[in-house]
């Protein structure tokens, strides 16, 4: 890596992301004449504010606390416990993270739904129902579709925070109490902020999220009155207003992560060994119940009526021509938001290793887009790269780049690093610090450059960070629709929209079809991943 | 080979002096073993002369040749020097061979010289035909060897040697000064070893420089160290392990029991210093120094009587043990030599 490639990364993910943000905090201290006003934050006197955060916090406090409920038990018994079948269940706890919050509504639509799956294949060969579903429509239904997407962030956490400690802490505590007992006064402990973090991101995550509540059709959330100032009633100012407040909530997230990750270094003192397993005994087949239930209702009952709305898959090859275009563009946007947010996230996390007010500043600046409402983050870039707004249009070489980048391909690229720069940077910051400096200067000493030494040390010892960086940007890419839906340009439509709409269109046979293609274009990576063979890495 | 120089060097790292304007020299083809406790700088004086870490003061040079003066003149890369680090730094992804060859590829040394001076350097450390095992695969002992023979295959002009036996046992410490002294003497490259090891420090060097809390408090020979430690610091790094105060001159001089070694000098009483091996055990009533026996310590080829005479507690070296209580007496063989206080430098 060049000396200089630090900056110019920064300076392109100012450009992307910060650039957008910050000119969301400039349109709410101005009118439409460009004078500094706070008339757009005396929104934040009124009731009917006040109204739909109370709503919104609802869907988020009552997902998260479900999250929770499902989340934190499953991670103790996969962490912990002698629970039989360990590998299906940490299987099918990883699926839901593969589809969309919206995807997962639509499949318990069609297992709810009066002529939903469970009533037509399920109770009426029983002679029972046709049973309505109604109690799931709406808010339950809308809180239950994003706590069944987003348990397995609390259940992963707590999965890992779990196994941080030593397993001498709790051997030792054993010696005195009885195995759950020791477990509930050690390791615990040690794992409670992994799971409060667990917590955090899922309630900003389901804060966030519009899509979900609007194919419940609930209005009167923060995200939908974003989206109605901004479309409807065409007042930037006040979209703005009302997205600044989540700037604060991504530092909530940095501290939830910091906290986390600071008392894991501290207590992480094993190397290879696990604790023994606290055995089950006679709880095994409530805990495998538990397990069965949770991952049923989250990933094989939404992936068995994806399946079995295609079966037998005579439409599918229909149903992938009217989406080839979708599909073309999905893979490419992914794969090229994957692989650019994954080299910007190098430079940055290079800067930010360095450390100083700028590194610190950068620390901060890339969680950004974390809480920022994804609707916002849509509107913030038509605002910055619509020529007609941000830069004006006098220049005739600022039209022109605007025009290059808001009516291609580059738009939407934006929009999805914007978005997911996050989860590109922690991976590449936490990889890059792991490789012990010394082999670095090692290669200096021998006389190698830093682009060498780059290629050569580095990128090989941390190619699995980067991976997973890649694979993360380029899952929530492929399912993107928050921020897509509002910036794509003419012949740059994605699946996520189109899917959408297909399913208000009662084209079911198409949405099951290319759900599933979706659905196979994330996996397709972690087979590749799973594949290639694995060599020690660790510093001998 | 050329004499390395360290004039006046002084490093500041966050907000902290570590190194306190040193000045050494160091003659070409020298190993000079530096001796000192963690965090007394060894570490950052070494990577001065890498070029890894840039002096606040001080100028750095290699005979002519200026490294820093103190902005840096010539690149880490540039200056001829490598060095073993404690963690050894090998790359784990890499082959043996392809660890040695690294650096000459960046050199743009042909293929066929690399693999000519990759067999040599590892037939140096006796690891012939392990070319393409990888790091994880070897022993202990063999990545301390590979990471030696990694270092030396560049040909290097200096060769800097991080505490490389901190983390061997007792036995493959041994085997590894042998193969460390072997390579040295064949090669004859100018080698700074650092190492918290007093007996590491006084099998290897010809002289051995003292550091604490960033400074050099004495350069001299082992020998010299022992005799004639320059204060309190140096005896007990050194292996010195009775300091008191005394009164009088040579045969006539005598501990002041009741004064602390680390409090201040009582009136007339000046800091000594003396090994164990130069006290000797008398009867009590037939020595200038009467005592009771605190300990016995058993040290292979000898043992270590503790005799506590008022607050002093002396080390004698003696061929047998003796009963804990014992009255008896503590006689010199040679007189103690002053020594001066911790603040005194004699580099």
């Amino acid at each position: 890596m060049s000396r200089s490639w630090p900056w110019i990364a920064v300076g392109l993910y100012a450009l992307i992301a910060l650039v957008p943000i910050a000119y969301l905090g400039y349109l709410s201290l101005h009118d439409a004449q460009g004078r500094l006003t706070t008339a757009f934050y005396t929104a934040y006197e009124s009731s009917a504010l006040w109204s739909l955060l109370w709503k919104s916090v609802q869907i988020a406090g009552g997902a998260t606390l479900a999250a929770l409920a499902l989340g934190a038990p499953i991670g103790v018994l996969l962490g912990r416990s002698s629970l039989w079948f360990k590998p299906v269940w940490i299987a099918l706890t990883v699926v839901p993270l593969l589809l969309p919050p919206y995807l997962m509504t639509i499949c318990w639509f069609y297992l709810l739904s009066p002529d939903g799956w469970i009533n037509t294949t399920l109770l009426a060969p029983v002679g029972i129902g046709p049973i309505e579903f109604q109690r799931f429509d709406g808010l339950p239904g809308c809180i239950a579709s994003l706590a069944l997407t987003y348990y397995p962030i609390v259940a992963l956490l707590t999965w890992v925070g779990v196994r941080t400690p030593d397993p001498a802490f709790e051997e030792a505590a054993r010696l005195v109490r009885a195995p759950w007992g020791a477990f509930r006064r050690t390791t615990w402990v040690v794992a409670r902020p992994y799971v409060l973090t667990g917590a955090v991101f899922v309630f900003f995550f389901s804060l966030i999220n519009y899509a979900v509540p609007y194919q419940f059709s609930i209005g009167g959330i923060l995200p939908s009155e974003i989206h109605s100032q901004y479309q409807a009633h065409h007042n930037h100012g006040q979209a703005a207003a009302l997205t600044v407040p989540f700037v604060f909530a991504s530092l909530v997230l940095l501290w939830a992560e910091r906290r986390t990750v600071a008392r894991g270094a501290i207590v992480r003192g094993r190397t290879t060994a696990d604790a023994p397993p606290i055995r089950l005994g006679f709880a095994q087949p409530l805990a495998l119940l538990f397990a069965a239930a949770v991952s049923t209702l989250a990933a094989a009952a939404p992936i068995a009526v994806l399946v079995k709305m295609a079966w037998p898959f005579d439409g599918f090859r229909a149903a992938l021509e009217s989406f080839r275009p979708e599909l073309i563009n999905t893979v490419l946007l992914a794969a090229g938001a994957a692989t650019l947010a994954v080299v910007i996230a190098i430079g940055v996390a290079t800067r930010i290793a360095r450390g100083g007010l700028l590194g610190g500043t950068l620390d901060v600046a890339g969680m950004l887009p974390l809480a920022i409402p994804p609707m916002s983050l849509g509107i913030a870039l038509i605002l910055v790269w619509n020529r007609q707004s941000a830069f004006g249009t006098d220049a005739a070489w600022i039209a022109r780049v605007s025009d290059a980048i808001y009516t291609t391909g580059w738009i939407m690229l934006f929009a999805l690093i914007a978005r997911t720069f996050p989860f590109a940077l922690r991976p590449v910051f936490y990889g890059l610090g792991g490789v012990d400096p010394a082999l670095r200067e090692a290669a200096t000493l021998a006389g190698a450059s830093r682009t060498r030494t780059f290629l050569r040390i580095t990128l090989p010892l941390v190619w699995r960070s980067l991976a997973l960086a890649w694979f993360l940007v380029f899952l929530f890419s492929v399912g993107e629709y928050d921020a897509t839906h509002l910036v794509q340009p003419p012949g740059w439509a994605v699946v996520a929209p189109r899917l959408i709409g297909s399913f208000h269109n009662f084209r079911h046979d198409l949405v099951s079809n290319n759900a599933l293609v979706m659905i196979a274009l994330v996996v397709f990576p972690i087979l590749i991943y799973l594949l290639v063979p694995k060599r020690s890495r660790r510093p001998v | 080979m050329n004499p390395l120089e360290l004039d006046r060097v002084t490093v500041r790292l966050g907000g902290r002096t570590v190194l306190d304007d040193v000045s050494l020299s160091v003659g070409a083809g020298e190993l000079l073993p530096i001796l000192g406790p963690s965090g007394c700088g060894k570490t950052t004086l070494l990577r001065v002369v890498a070029g890894l870490v840039r002096p606040k003061r001080g100028r750095v040079t290699l005979g002519e040749r200026v490294f820093n003066d103190p902005r840096p003149r010539v690149p880490a890369h540039e200056r001829g020097v490598a060095m073993v680090f404690q963690q050894l730094a090998l790359w784990p992804h890499l082959t043996v061979a392809r660890n040695l060859s690294f650096g000459l590829e960046a050199r743009k040394v042909p293929e066929a010289e690399r693999t000519t001076r990759v067999a040599d350097a590892l037939a140096s450390v006796d690891l012939a035909g392990f070319e393409a095992r990888r790091p994880d695969e070897l022993s202990g002992g063999e990545r301390q060897r590979v990471a030696l023979a990694r270092a030396l295959v560049a040909n290097p002009d200096v060769l800097l040697l991080d505490e490389p036996l901190s983390s061997v046992d007792a036995m493959l410490r041994d085997e590894l000064l042998s193969v460390i002294r072997t390579v040295h003497r064949r090669l004859g490259v100018t080698t700074l070893y650092v190492t918290h090891d007093r007996d590491e420090a006084m099998a290897l060097g010809r002289r051995v420089a003292v550091m604490t809390d960033g400074r050099l408090v004495q350069v001299d020979a082992p020998e010299a160290l022992h005799r004639r430690p320059a204060n309190r610091f140096v005896a007990r790094v050194s292996g010195v392990q009775n300091v008191f105060f005394a009164v009088g001159e040579d045969d006539a001089m005598r501990p002041v029991p009741d004064a602390d070694p680390d409090g201040p000098a009582p009136n007339g009483a000046r800091l000594v210093a003396i090994g164990g091996h130069d006290l000797e055990l008398a009867d009590a009533d037939d020595a200038p120094i009467e005592g009771e026996v605190e300990a016995s310590v058993f040290r292979g080829d000898h043992v270590v009587v503790i005799v506590r005479t008022g607050v002093l507690r002396l080390e004698v070296r003696d061929a047998a043990r003796r009963d804990v209580g014992e009255r008896i007496g503590v006689r010199w063989l040679r007189p103690p030599v002053p020594i001066g206080s911790d603040s005194e430098v004699n580099a």
